[in-house]
């Protein structure tokens, strides 16, 4: 039997992802009845986790960027079959995924990339997306790292802890306000007030290519 | 919506009777879209995913523009 303290970290866990798994059926199911931004709003949410996941396999940014790509398109035209039984960046990943490992047995006779030894047999989306992070990036993607740290660093010690809180330690909203005893608003208020710090020193960056963006 | 509701869009923590009007605003606003593609980088460069963006999302949309949902 797991001591209460575990069964409890459990069940917050259990109630933080059943949330985002509900908002993300919500948005599949706008979509399904015609409205694109529900989509694209899951394309925003997921691009670089599907991109993390894919980089695993030391494949060049470009070629990266085309599975991810790939994968959404390919998710977007089969989305009437996701049925729910999984989440959706399950779904999503396992799209992607089998994708990856199909551009790969297609050049598998090029001797410079990655051995598909690992590959080759059934694979298990949930171990994939485990160790999916801590993707190195390039030297943009570090800078705005770098703000973002920095920034951090010197915003209030409150704000911090509630977003490092919700971002790194994925913990939900009502498990923060339990965890500081605080109240609900006060954590969706530090929350928002702690991105609002950051993005007032991304915005300028965002602006240059803001064509590019969303 | 407000700004801070479009925070908590991105945690699940809006009632999904608000879904509808928080599409709404990022379909209409450029701003709002903005605003939640920058929490998102804030997120994930947190979580240590690279986060640069040369019209990599644009490239996705336009792609998906170009697509249509088979029936099932």
């Amino acid at each position: 039997m797991r001591p209460v303290a575990l069964n409890k970290k459990a069940d917050a866990l259990s109630a933080a992802s059943g949330a985002i798994a509900r908002l993300d059926a919500d948005l599949v199911r706008r979509t399904l009845d015609g409205d694109r931004t529900a989509f694209e709003l899951l394309v925003v949410r997921y691009q670089r986790r599907l991109a993390a996941l894919i980089s695993r396999y030391r494949l060049d940014a470009a070629t990266i960027e085309d599975l991810t790509q790939e994968a959404f398109i390919k998710a977007y035209r089969g989305l009437a079959q996701f049925r729910g039984e999984s989440t959706f960046f399950t779904w999503l990943a396992r799209i992607a995924l089998n994708t990856t490992k199909t551009y790969l047995s297609s050049r598998r006779t090029q001797p410079d990339l990655v051995s598909l030894d690992d590959h080759d047999g059934e694979f298990d989306p949930l171990t994939a997306i485990k160790s999916e992070d801590s993707t190195e990036g390039t030297v943009a993607s570090r800078q705005i790292a770098a703000i973002i740290t920095a920034t951090m660093d010197e915003m209030p010690p409150d704000l911090r802890e509630a977003l490092c809180l919700r971002e790194i330690d994925g913990k939900s909203y009502q498990e923060i306000a339990d965890a500081l005893g605080i109240p609900l608003n006060t954590v969706r208020s530090r929350i928002f007030r702690a991105r609002e710090v950051i993005a007032l020193k991304l915005r300028p960056l965002i602006e240059v290519s803001r064509s590019n963006r969303w | 919506m407000s700004p801070e509701q479009l925070s908590r869009l991105i945690d699940a923590d809006l009632a999904a009777d608000s879904l509808d009007a928080a599409l709404q605003t990022l379909t209409a606003s450029a701003h709002a879209r903005e605003s939640v593609t920058v929490y998102q980088i804030v997120g994930d460069a947190l979580r240590g995913r690279a986060v640069e963006d040369d019209g990599y999302s644009r490239r996705i949309f336009t792609a998906l523009s170009k697509t249509r949902i088979d029936p099932a």
